[in-house]
């Protein structure tokens, strides 16, 4: 009986592990953290800094502290199981983020009308790429809140994690402003691609070039991103 | 729905109510769509300005068809009109800039919003000509929602126009508050110079804030900050608008010292040196 309670109690922590560990079994890697990311947890910057333009003008400065070329903002955010997850967490390999929201129709056109970023998921499968989802949006507003994002990640059979950035400070700190806003970071922690998914900006066809896959390839083939940036499309971030 | 349609196409020039089955999707049940014709009876050969008119619920917005941080300008689809008309570019009324927090930036309409659409009839049309009008929307409050919307109506077609409409002091109102051409009255100077569209008030004029947003094919590289400036203290407001697009083409607004708002059109050509080298389609 004794072992038999032992068995079951390994069995349940088994489980705990398993189910909180879910969103990064395959994605995390072993290498440390990068030192010179900006973070956007707690961050350090103004909300709303000042600077001066070349022509001497005070200027209000944007939150965002993505830069092509740059290290990608640092974040550790939790998923929707429960365990946390930083970005240095996946250095050694490319990262895919996109911003999420289950109930804006353009996340609904590349997640249940069509499935463009599974499609993209399976085809980097094993090539080291990991996919993250961020939601930064408000809790109340449309599409937050972990339950409503975990029944959604089943519902889309998503495949990678999506992370809860309550506070909004990560998708502030990415210049995140719509959902889907795709960014990707290359091996070393650089941001390489930051925009939109593809090129049609409708609700419901997918495009014809997806930007993410294009830079993914170029990344993997050792090449540097040809198309850096694009506009973004969807619903507004609701922070 | 048939029945109404012969109907009223027995009566020459007779309008079309709206349409419900052209509607659908969830957000058509926060906007309705009609189209509105300064003439019953219009001139075979002539060009005609009518207006596309979008009723908006309470809270809720369209957006502009200029640049916009997020969301979509619903799309207007004359092609199941009659053969015999043809329609030019639409003009927008001026939007309304709206800052959300995370610097997000959307040019929108609340309440009714007019476009106006140029209509030409070719030569030797004689009796009625249907306009039908599809529109893909994407209506937003916190939510955004998809959903399309339509309209059609019917006018006669005689060798001259008929009396003007109740409706021709709407067009002439919107036409009215349509952004104005640059020219001596313009109370700011306006140049393209190392990628960046440069405004700032002429001398002697004093200025509140400016704002500008860019209009099709043009693309600010960030609405925020860029975009508007307002004065501080004795300092004049003063835009260093940097583009990722080789045009400067949107509208300028200017609000002087008493509150007083005027719109102005721009149109400028240069070389863009902002950051970005992607798809800079900014139409939505």
């Amino acid at each position: 009986m004794k072992s038999t309670y032992i068995l079951s109690a390994i069995a349940a922590g088994l489980f705990l592990v398993t189910t909180s560990g879910a969103c990064f079994a395959q994605e995390k890697a072993a290498t440390p953290p990068a030192a010179e990311a900006p973070k956007a947890k707690n961050s350090e910057t103004k909300k709303e800094g000042e600077k001066k333009n070349k022509d001497g003008e005070k200027k209000k400065e944007s939150t965002s502290q993505a830069t092509i070329g740059q290290p990608a903002p640092a974040f550790k955010l939790t998923c929707t199981a429960g365990k946390e997850a930083s970005l240095a967490d996946f250095k050694g390999k490319i990262v895919v983020i996109e911003w999420f929201n289950p109930d804006c129709p353009y996340i609904v056109k590349h997640h249940k009308t069509n499935t463009t970023f599974n499609d993209l998921h399976a085809k980097y499968a094993g090539k080291d790429v990991v996919f993250l989802a961020i939601n930064s949006n408000r809790e109340g507003k449309q599409g937050s809140g972990k339950d409503r994002n975990a029944k959604a990640a089943e519902e889309f059979k998503l495949p990678y994690p999506i992370l809860m950035d309550t506070t909004g400070e990560t998708g502030k700190a990415y210049g995140a402003k719509t959902t889907p806003h795709c960014y990707v970071i290359d091996k070393n922690g650089v941001l390489a691609y930051e925009g939109a998914i593809d090129d049609d900006r409708s609700v419901e066809t997918p495009g014809k070039v997806n930007y993410v896959a294009k830079a993914v390839d170029e990344l993997l083939a050792g090449t540097s991103v040809s198309t850096t940036q694009t506009k973004p499309y969807g619903c507004s971030v609701k922070y | 729905m048939t029945c109404i349609l012969v109907a009223s196409m027995s009566l020459p020039g007779a309008a079309l109510p709206h349409e419900p089955e052209e509607s659908g999707g969830p957000g058509a049940r926060h906007v309705t769509c009609d189209l509105i014709v300064p003439s019953r009876q219009l001139a075979a050969g002539s060009t005609t300005i009518i207006g596309v008119r979008f009723r908006i619920a309470p809270e809720w917005h369209l957006y502009w068809n200029g640049q916009n941080d997020s969301g979509a300008a619903p799309t207007l689809d004359f092609s199941e009109s009659d053969p015999r008309v043809t329609f030019g570019p639409a003009s927008w009324p001026v939007p309304k800039r709206h800052v959300a927090e995370g610097d997000i930036v959307d040019h929108i309409y609340e309440g009714d919003c007019v476009m106006l659409v140029p209509l030409t009839v070719e030569k030797d049309v004689e009796g009625d000509v249907v306009i039908k009008l599809r529109s893909e929307i994407l209506i937003c409050r916190e939510a955004c929602l998809p959903g399309r919307v339509g309209a059609t109506t019917s006018v006669g077609v005689a060798a001259a126009a008929g009396p003007t409409s109740p409706d021709s002091a709407t067009l002439e109102k919107v036409k009215a508050s349509q952004p104005r051409a640059t020219g001596a009255a313009t109370p700011f100077d306006a140049r393209f110079e190392d990628g960046a569209l440069i405004v700032e008030p002429r001398p002697g004029r004093r200025l509140s804030r400016l704002t500008f947003m860019p209009g099709p094919g043009c693309e600010a590289a960030a609405l925020h900050p860029d975009c508007e400036s307002r004065a501080e203290g004795d300092a004049s407001p003063r835009l260093a608008v940097r583009l990722r697009s080789k045009v400067a083409t949107g509208i300028v607004q200017c609000e002087d010292a008493a509150g007083g708002v005027t719109n102005w059109q721009v149109d400028m050509k240069g070389k863009a040196e902002a950051a970005g080298n992607g798809d800079s389609d900014s139409s939505t």
